[in-house]
């Protein structure tokens, strides 16, 4: 799962860039950084610490996108500026959730699979501390959705 | 280890909102039709008066140029009776000013772009580009989607006005938010009158009327509602003419001249008088026609315009006539949409004077000369939906960007003829097609002649359900043009391409060559 999302965010980099080089170089450091970690998963890497990186760092990431389709990141740049690239497709836009795009699904699908695939690997009082910690997110999440509707 | 049932659920919750949130404005829009002005809120048809825009005013002029300056303004306007609605404005009315524009005289307008960094509830960056619809501008002066000005900035548009007397528009056109821009009130007529014409014993003066419609459709607390169904369009349920809901009109015993625009984003119109008298067409797109066109019903899609007279005099002082709207396939239809405004014959007509129809009104219109023979080769267009999105010989707007604005669907030669075909095979959706900066004439529609009021030079032709229409055209100039689906929702999401006028002795203008320039160097750039 972790090289799945890894393969989406590095063929997503090159469009992002040209949109907002900040972007472009952030999927590529994050693709390349779920891909490393997909592939000392494979190799048997079961470290408590390191699963809980890999948990809290793709919950990051997923905050992360569900900014960007909902408010938009502070300081993105517009998405086409005058004369320039329309590229990166419309799952880039960040407001408007009809340019949520398949790629976006399924990295998204990917990334909480792999979380809920790390979760299940981590020792039993661990586990409930951090998928309370989740739930709680979840419900923030939900919370600032209905205040933010409401307004 | 593993999850028990009641890790999932928890764990879930932070899952769910990761999938749905970024999904909840497709929902919110969906939803969005609950939060409609209920039908018995709305103003009842026929009891807000008729109103028309204010003309735009020269700020200076020289020897062959008038300029004017045009700001775009969010602004609060009662569209509904005791209600607030957001519009944007084009100083500060909706639709904007109508220019009154005399063939050989330049103009050049400012338009400044100081509408809101966010649009408040769709939440998306109102950049422009304004497009002047039925002129022969300059490609970096035509309004090319991705010319855009941001706000606060500002740019000049230069306009020629060398084609003759027609009812011309001006419109928003920015890259994938034309609809949202036009729906909020960034549109108006630019009227464009010649020698020949103002010689006709037509209607002139006061009475001639510019006739916008449009639709829209309001939430609860008065804003506007822009909800789109799978991207095939926006139907409104209120009907509204110049921007007033079902108006009425006092006229007098005599004829009326009412140049019509399809001002909505995606409706389309079949016009008729109640008392089933006919209505002249005496104009169409590209201006005057060759001869006058009675028509018992009109179809009209959004950007095309027909110019009509409507002779009151047939009818007694104290009649109401109404506008109608017939059933369109593939509209959606609500409670009053089958109505548009009233006309009360109010009086006696107190002034005769250009009073007629000539039988003979423009016969030589150079777009209506041109006859099959004279075209080098024809063209074949593909009007499609495909992978979600609306297309041109599966092709979109967003290819063409991606190809540094380089891909063309026809690169004609200047000078050259060509037939254009537009072909729809599709039952579900009607797709009004716009060509820029030329007029043509409509040769065919599967086949058969075109309907009589199309039987003048025009620059959209209405492609509906299951139609192929041929056209003829002449490309004169140099350089791209766009070409598009004038359902502005079809439009913003992709149906649009460009092609390019090729003259082997002189290169095209780049659309994109004069860009926007921020209003805090204004004052440094005098108009």
């Amino acid at each position: 799962m972790s090289c799945a999302a890894a393969f989406a965010h590095l063929v997503a980099a090159p469009g992002h860039y040209i949109w907002w080089p900040a972007a472009g170089v952030f999927f590529a450091v994050l693709g390349v950084g779920q891909l490393l970690y997909g592939v000392l998963l494979v190799h048997g890497i079961r470290n408590g610490w390191f699963v809980l990186a890999g948990i809290w760092g793709t919950v990051l990431v997923v905050l992360l996108y569900v900014v960007s389709r909902t408010i938009g990141v502070p300081g993105a740049p517009p998405v086409a500026a005058h004369g320039g690239r329309w590229l990166v497709g419309r799952s880039i836009v960040p407001n408007g959730a009809k340019y949520v795009g398949p790629l976006d699904v399924f990295t998204l699908a990917a990334e909480l699979v792999l979380v809920v695939t790390l979760l299940g690997t981590l020792p039993a009082r661990l586990k409930v501390r951090t998928v309370n910690q989740l739930m709680w997110i979840g419900l923030g999440l939900w919370g600032a959705a209905l205040i933010g509707s409401a307004h | 280890m593993s999850l028990t049932r009641r890790d999932v659920i928890k764990a879930g919750v932070f899952a769910g909102a990761a999938m749905s949130l970024p999904l909840s404005r497709v929902v919110s829009g969906q939803s969005a039709l609950a939060n409609r002005m209920p039908s018995s809120k709305l103003p009842k048809p026929f009891s807000l008066p008729f109103k028309t825009p204010p003309t735009a005013t020269i700020v200076r002029s020289d020897a062959t140029t008038d300029y004017y300056v045009v700001t775009m303004e969010q602004a609060m306007r009662e569209v509904l009776p005791g209600f607030q609605t957001m519009v944007f404005a084009y100083n500060g009315s909706v639709p904007g000013p109508t220019f009154k524009i005399k063939q050989g005289r330049k103009t050049v307008v400012r338009f400044r772009n100081m509408l809101p960094n966010v649009h408040p509830t769709l939440l998306y960056e109102p950049w422009t580009s304004v497009h002047l619809h039925g002129s022969p501008s300059l490609p970096q002066f035509d309004g090319y989607a991705n010319d855009i000005t941001l706000p606060g900035q500002f740019k000049d548009y230069h306009y020629p006005n060398t084609e003759n007397a027609r009812t011309l528009w001006y419109h928003d056109h920015g890259v994938h938010h034309t609809a949202e821009n036009v729906y909020h009130g960034l549109l108006g007529q630019y009227q464009l009158s010649d020698e020949w014409e103002q010689s006709l014993p037509i209607p002139h003066g006061p009475y001639d009327f510019p006739l916008m419609l449009g639709d829209a459709m309001f939430n609860n607390d008065g804003s506007l509602l822009f909800s789109l169904e799978n991207d095939s369009g926006l139907w409104g349920d209120v009907i509204m003419a110049n921007g007033v809901p079902w108006p009425y009109m006092q006229v007098e015993r005599r004829k009326y001249r009412f140049r019509l625009l399809g001002a909505t984003v995606s409706r389309s119109w079949n016009l008729s008088l109640d008392s089933g008298e006919p209505m002249t067409v005496i104009g169409t797109d590209g201006g005057l026609m060759p001869t006058p066109q009675p028509v018992t019903s009109l179809r009209m899609a959004g950007g095309e315009r027909y110019e009509v007279i409507i002779d009151f005099a047939k009818y007694p002082v104290g009649r109401r006539v109404i506008l109608r709207n017939g059933r369109q396939k593939n509209n959606a239809k609500y409670a009053n949409t089958d109505k548009i405004m009233a006309f009360d014959v109010v009086s006696d007509a107190t002034d005769l004077s250009n009073n007629s129809i000539p039988d003979a009104l423009n016969p030589n219109n150079p777009a209506m000369a041109l006859q099959e023979h004279d075209a080098v080769r024809t063209r074949n267009f593909q009007l499609k939906r495909q992978h979600g999105q609306w297309t041109i010989n599966g092709s979109t707007w967003q290819d063409v960007i991606d190809s540094n604005f380089q891909l063309t669907d026809a690169t004609p030669q200047r000078g050259d003829v060509e037939i254009w075909e537009f072909e729809n095979d599709s039952g579900g959706w009607f797709h009004p097609a716009h060509i820029h900066f030329v007029d043509f004439k409509i040769l065919d529609r599967n086949g058969k002649p075109p309907f009589p009021h199309e039987l003048g030079p025009k620059d959209v032709v209405y492609v509906g359900e299951g139609e192929t229409v041929r056209l003829i055209t002449k490309f004169e100039g140099v350089g791209k043009y766009m070409s598009h689906c004038h359902n502005t929702i079809h439009e913003d999401h992709d149906m649009m391409g460009q092609y390019e006028v090729i003259d082997p002795h002189e290169a095209g203008q780049d659309p994109l060559g004069t860009p926007a320039i921020n209003i805090s160097e204004e004052s440094s750039h005098p108009l």
